[in-house]
């Protein structure tokens, strides 16, 4: 039999020669849409960025940096290992992995190669981005011995990621939960006691002028010890790789690849979603009779705990950063508060998933034919009590976490004023809105792969990508217009947005908004001729 | 001493109060064609799947070359090839290209994986098609291609479901004496069936109720 190495080799030669199909001009094409993308989006942000990192570096004492480099450190760590749950670097085309899954190769053989080559491209894609963000706050592109040292802190940064990535996709909950928290308590270390385990967060806290000094060198040991140990536990986690678990993620990928190469990711993300398990009979009453819509929600959302435990982090986290956002930009300008604020409604708006199932069921109650019948109507009672119970709760919590919050960082004090209170609750209302407008997307509208033909070619792609993210634009576009806004012309301005995401959501199940709000209002059996004589 | 390549002893498969499979014993020698009939639910898709250690027994046991079924043993994995469930096939590469695939997996990327996709290629009739993507093919070409994949890497025990399913009788015949030839050269086949040709050139008839 052929050695090992010469078979995989093989395999995957046969499977790189199906790239090889596309014509220079299609391959020519895609360059080119990826450049027009990076010169429309990626570079003005690039440039955004470099200038306020300078000014970050200049003006901010190292007391405020320290905390926010570190916890940026431990959310690149915390956050390889939430990928890797659902997509990890062993994700590979379903047909390849069936094929050397078949073989009588054992598993590490095939894999450890694959794992190496994408963790290392993972490492290197965080290393770079560490270390441009690390010289960019200290603008010290010119001293050989800080450059050195925040490319070795960045790359260990890195393959400490890239290694978090691999155990989240293969370990168990517990496992990824304490690797986690060990890995929490590392970035924690360097707060409360003398030891500087992450130095890349040293030489970014001290700003303008950074030095490399002996416990910056002792720090770099430290976090070469902690990648040691991490990478032997993610080469650990290989040899324990369940073949059944890689090929039911791997056929998902493949899936949700095809969904979003046919423009419809929000399917490809609904793969994704939880199975509901536990609490079968906790929607209904003794007598047989269903609960109510807010027991409804609940019971909903503890039907798939983890991802309502981090919906509502969400929620909590991006209600304080909205707060915490408009208290502060009504206090300085610059990056920092317009960031907390965007970072904040984009928080909410992802934290909102868990409390809108109801919204995809009222989607397919519009949108599919009758299924149960005729019944007393109320399903706009039924399906906004919860999301708005929720948000309202979670959006106290987080106003009040933000008075904490800015007299511990002295960044407005008194906490937020009623300006800044009405902007909050406007930026929770924009994304509910978006979410809703997101949650009633059914089909790509055909229309929206018609050709717009422009001098620098069809754009066409870009719009299927608004199309795609509808909800975030929506968010992050009415961010930027109550930034300008008065508290009193924003309530209009999140009226109008609001109501336009409610008519354009209400629309996309195909059928007229009015006669979809009568059959709201009215009972929900009602023929189509008579909600039309309506 | 059991000389038997593949066998059950009284394998018995049970969800809840339902059975799917009633207590099955039978044994396999090397080179012999066995044919797995019944009516439909009688468990012989269950008992492939036992035997291929995708499907956990609730009494009895499975053996392969005398060990308990363990798909997770690469040796174990050398012996038996099976299609039982559907496989995961490439929409983007050709059907000559997926057969080659598995061909190399076990072969490398050399003239015996050449030679053995070419031959495969040839005594399925799949030649005209090699270079068609699977959703170019019809129901009945797409099992033809199903069958390729697992006949063409090499094993001592061959696990078919239905491997007449969509095929017309010129087929199905092509098919019986390319199990027969396997079965010569000491190949295992198991085969479950409603084909009475192919059960008409089994040596062995396991029934199930």
């Amino acid at each position: 039999m052929t050695a090992a190495g010469e078979r995989i080799t093989a395999v995957w030669q046969i499977h790189r020669r199906r790239d090889g199909r596309g014509s220079p001009g299609g391959r020519a094409y895609g360059v080119y849409l990826i450049a027009l993308a990076a010169a429309l989006y990626v570079v003005p942000a690039g440039v955004l960025v470099a200038r306020e990192l300078g000014t970050i570096g200049r003006q901010t004492a190292e007391s405020d940096l320290r905390p926010v480099a570190l916890a940026c450190v431990a959310a690149c760590w915390l956050g390889a290992l939430v990928l890797g749950r659902f997509w990890g670097p062993l994700v590979m085309p379903p047909f390849v992995l069936h094929v050397l899954q078949s073989t009588d190769l054992p598993p590490p053989t095939y894999l450890t190669r694959v794992a190496r080559r994408r963790i290392i491209g993972a490492s290197l894609v965080v290393t770079l981005l560490a270390v441009l963000l690390a010289l960019g706050i200290n603008r010290a592109f010119g001293r050989i011995d800080v450059v050195v040292v925040s490319v070795a802190s960045a790359l260990l940064t890195g393959v400490i990621a890239g290694s978090c990535w691999l155990i989240g996709q293969l370990r168990s909950g517990l496992v990824v939960a304490t690797t986690g928290a060990a890995l929490l308590a590392v970035s924690a270390t360097a707060l409360v006691v003398d030891l500087q385990p992450i130095p890349l967060a040293t030489l970014v806290a001290q700003g303008a002028s950074p030095s490399v000094g002996s416990d910056v060198l002792l720090g770099l040991a430290q976090l070469a010890a902690v990648a040691a140990l991490v990478g032997w536990a993610a080469h650990r986690a290989i040899m324990l790789a369940s073949p059944d678990r890689l090929a039911r993620e791997s056929t998902r990928a493949a899936q949700a690849l095809v969904f979003t190469g046919t423009g419809t990711f929000h399917d490809a993300l609904a793969l994704y979603r939880p199975r509901p398990a536990g609490l079968r009979h906790a929607l209904l009453r003794h007598d047989g009779r269903l609960r109510g819509p807010v027991a409804h929600g609940v019971v909903r959302a503890l039907r798939t705990p983890v991802r309502a435990g981090f919906g509502l982090a969400c929620l909590l986290a991006g209600s304080t950063l909205a707060s915490v956002g408009t208290a502060w930009s009504g206090a300085a300008d610059g990056l920092g508060p317009t960031s907390t604020w965007t970072a904040g409604a984009v928080l909410v708006y992802l934290g909102a998933g868990w409390i809108s199932e109801t919204w995809r069921s009222l989607r397919d109650e519009l949108y599919l034919p009758a299924l149960l019948g005729g019944r007393d109507g109320g399903a706009a009672v039924r399906h906004t009590t919860w999301p708005i119970l929720a948000s309202l709760v979670t959006g106290l919590v987080g106003w009040s976490a933000s008075h904490v919050l800015l007299e511990a960082t002295d960044l407005a004090r008194g906490g937020p004023d009623v300006a800044a209170s009405v902007l909050m609750a406007l930026t929770v209302v924009v994304a509910l809105a978006a979410r809703f407008l997101r949650e009633m997307k059914v089909q790509l509208p055909v229309e929206t792969l018609t050709p717009i033909v422009t001098p620098f070619g069809d754009l066409s792609g870009l719009r299927v990508l608004a199309w795609q993210f509808d909800g975030l634009l929506t968010v992050m576009v009415s961010v930027a217009v109550l930034g300008v806004a008065t508290p009193g012309s924003g309530v209009i301005v999140v009226a109008a947005i609001a109501g336009t995401c409610l008519w354009w959501g209400l629309e996309r199940v195909d059928r007229a908004p009015w006669a979809l709000l009568l059959r709201l209002r009215y009972r929900t059996g009602r023929t189509d001729r008579e909600i039309s004589r309506c | 001493m059991d000389e038997s390549t593949i066998s059950s002893h009284e394998a018995t498969v049970q969800i809840g109060d339902t059975t799917l499979l009633r207590p099955t014993s039978f044994a396999a020698l090397a080179g012999e064609l066995w044919c797995l009939t019944g009516p439909n639910g009688s468990g012989k898709t269950t008992l492939l799947r036992a035997l291929g250690g995708r499907l956990t027994l609730t009494a009895g046991s499975c053996h392969l070359a005398g060990r308990p079924v363990d798909p997770n043993q690469p040796s174990q994995r050398r012996l038996l090839a099976a299609l039982v469930e559907p496989i995961p096939v490439a929409r983007d590469l050709t059907v000559a290209e997926q057969i080659s695939m598995v061909a190399a997996s076990w072969f490398g990327g050399g003239s015996e994986s050449r030679e053995r996709t070419s031959t495969m290629l040839e005594e399925l009739g799949l030649n005209d098609l090699r270079d068609r993507f699977p959703h170019e093919l019809s129901a009945g070409q797409l099992q033809l291609f199903g069958l390729a994949l697992v006949l063409v890497r090499p094993s001592d025990v061959l696990l078919l479901d239905e491997p007449e399913r969509h095929l017309d009788s010129a087929r199905t015949d092509r098919l019986a004496e390319l199990l027969v030839r396997r079965t010569q050269t000491g190949t295992t086949v198991i085969a479950a069936t409603h084909e009475p040709r192919l059960v008409e050139a089994a040596h062995h008839r396991l029934a199930l109720v």
